[in-house]
């Protein structure tokens, strides 16, 4: 078995502490605790197996911004800056605005297959590596870095990079992110960095 | 000091030390090398392995010949579904198929049995196979099962079946389960993840084509969004090395690969098509299957519904086929010898498309039970029953035989398996000359 689970498990805990009225970070740190406990329990004991049967495991950007999320929780601050933010979003949701309907087969060209292995694939993330290190977008950076660290080390399921690059709910999650950030930042009014 | 802290100092911003920056550079670029590299799989540089190419028949059957028909399955189960075949080490066949109340339901499990050619004898059926030992293997919650192929790997098989954890079969995702004893008891061992989107809507139908270096090729199909093939390559270890489409957007499903050498092969595909119904897709690979061409006409008809076929050498097949455009009443052997530019009628398994119209329940019974024939177990009026019940509505009954699975032995005798009006698993087998017997 991969550790998947337990890194679906630190998404949901990032999502929980989210809606959950709590303020104290030791209830924060609490919760985090007990989720990553109840992902050692196995199906059909344990809720998060459950869960993840549905939503599925999710891509290494996905858990390294419910890390960011949790630091915040707990009282750290890594450092992601709304405008990096922003232009993550960006990314995520222009690159599956195009790779979705191809991988699912809206044509005959399909992308999902060069995530298998591919000197261009590769390539390609090399080169969008060096221009996030141009433009000190860290966390472009080291998504790219530890999606194919993630990949050489089988922590989840596939075995294809695109998965350990998207998935579906960081997809939602950054359209919805956008739109916010959209509608803070209208016409007339003012909004905080 | 770790490579971040450097790249964010202000030494660094201020360009003070070059030297600083040298180094908060190197850590990038290393990483980024390093992650280059461990991105890629360990023969991303090797070409293409080759197929295995089918070796001829010494013998091949002839329109004259008599198939020996009977059942895999004893009927106490109300439906059963896509069966398929897998040739033991002992020269035994043992079938698979899903079983269970009615389609989709919970109670659905993969059935078993084992035929024994010297004896021509089904074994009993058995349950080899729960959606709560799937759901635990994969450590997730399973709704249902459905289509399941099997494949000898040495002394291993190798089952992939579907599962469901929610929705309809759009939902599927396919798990792999090894077994070490001839397929009595198996091993969940994990599901491949096959699709970007949730890991949904992947199915199994036909048997793989095996490549030199040991790995195999998965033909599988898409139908959530679309109705595509699909093509995955997969090592000792179900590791997905390669995966490549069959056709695109919402026309064929179900695909079924002929070898013809050592890089080129044909596929077959169910029609899956709104604008186009009525035929058999075909796309052909020139690469090992890396790449498919475009689906075209195979010449063939097809009602929607899943082939299947046998290589008796390289451009020599067999094909189960429901050989209309209409409907699944009959089942049809299909044989070619130029890799599918023709194709003439070898046996007709059944044809009940006299009746294409329609059975009223007091004349579809008896035509049925005189069509039965004797297997040890099988209780005629619980399967009459049965019948009845899935295949009459409105006041008529049709008949349907499909889901046909083909299998060549190591021995040269060719087997079929099919749905016998979701009933039965039907079985025809076609008996090889011995060494002696060949003219």
């Amino acid at each position: 078995m991969t550790p998947g689970l337990q890194l679906a498990a630190l998404v949901y805990a990032a999502v929980l502490t989210r809606l959950l009225p709590m303020r104290d970070r030791r209830l924060h740190l609490g919760l985090l605790g007990l989720v990553l406990a109840l992902a050692w329990v196995p199906y059909p004991w344990g809720p998060v197996a459950w869960l993840a049967s549905y939503t599925g495991e999710f891509s290494v950007t996905t858990v390294l911004l419910a890390c960011t999320a949790l630091a915040y929780r707990l009282g750290w601050s890594p450092g992601l800056a709304r405008s990096e933010l922003r232009g993550l979003c960006l990314l995520v949701v222009g690159t599956a605005a195009v790779f979705y309907p191809l991988a699912l087969g809206a044509a005959p060209l399909n992308p999902y297959e060069w995530g298998f292995g591919s000197y261009g694939f590769s390539s390609a993330l090399l080169a969008l590596g060096l221009a996030a290190w141009l433009l000190r977008a860290w966390y472009v950076l080291a998504m790219l870095v530890l999606a194919q660290f993630g990949l050489a080390l089988e922590l989840l399921a596939s075995d294809n990079l695109w998965d350990y690059l998207l998935d579906v709910w960081l997809v939602f999650w950054a359209a919805g992110w956008l739109l916010r950030d959209a509608w803070q930042h209208r016409p007339g009014v003012q909004a905080s960095e | 000091m770790p490579c971040g802290a450097m790249l964010e100092s202000h030494t660094f911003y201020d360009g003070g030390s070059r030297a600083v920056r040298r180094f908060g550079a190197i850590c990038v670029t290393g990483l980024l090398v390093a992650a280059y590299f461990a991105g890629l799989p360990e023969d991303a540089d090797k070409a293409k392995p080759p197929f295995v190419v089918p070796d001829r028949a010494q013998s091949v059957p002839q329109p004259e010949h008599r198939w020996r028909r009977g059942y895999a399955s004893d009927g106490r189960t109300r439906l059963v579904h896509a069966p398929s075949l897998v040739e033991l080490a002992d020269g035994r066949i043992r079938a698979f198929w899903f079983a269970g109340s009615r389609e989709g339901a919970s109670d659905v499990a993969i059935h078993s049995s084992v035929f024994d050619p010297e004896t021509a004898q089904w074994s009993e059926e058995e349950r080899v196979l729960t959606r709560l030992e799937v759901a635990r293997g994969l450590n997730r919650h399973v709704r249902k099962l459905g289509n399941m192929v099997a494949v000898r790997r040495g002394g291993r098989i190798d089952l992939y079946v579907v599962a469901v954890s929610f929705g309809g079969w759009s939902g599927s995702r396919l798990a792999v389960a090894e077994s070490r004893d001839q397929g009595r008891s198996w091993q969940v061992k994990k599901a491949l993840v096959t699709s970007p989107f949730l890991n949904v809507s992947t199915l199994v139908k036909n048997p793989p084509v095996r490549y030199r270096d040991g790995t195999i090729g998965l033909p599988v199909y898409h139908e959530l969004a679309g109705k595509f093939g699909e093509f995955f390559r997969l090592n000792n270890d179900h590791r997905i090395l390669d995966e490549a489409h069959i056709g695109h957007g919402r026309q064929a499903l179900q695909p079924m690969v002929f070898v013809r050498d050592r890089y080129r092969a044909r596929a077959l595909l169910r029609n899956g098509s709104a604008d186009r119904p009525g035929v058999l897709f075909s796309s052909r690979t020139d690469d090992g299957g890396e790449s498919w061409s475009p689906l075209a006409d195979s010449g063939l008809p097809n009602p929607g519904s899943a082939v299947s076929g046998v290589s008796l050498g390289p451009e020599h097949w067999l094909l189960a086929t429901n050989n209309n455009a209409r409907e699944r009443d009959e089942l049809t052997l299909l044989e070619t010898r130029n890799a599918g530019k023709s194709w003439q009628p070898l046996e007709v398994l059944h044809d009940k498309s006299s009746f294409r119209e329609g059975l009223k329940p007091d004349a579809f019974v008896p035509t049925l039970r005189a069509s039965l024939l004797p297997r040890s177990g099988l209780s005629t009026d619980e399967i009459l029953a049965g019948v009845r019940e899935t295949k009459c509505r409105g006041g008529h009954c049709t008949f349907q035989f499909d889901y046909p699975f083909m299998l060549r032995a190591d021995n040269g005798d060719i087997h079929v398996v099919y749905t016998w009006n979701k009933t039965l698993i039907g079985h025809a087998w076609w008996r090889a000359p011995d060494a002696q017997e060949r003219p």
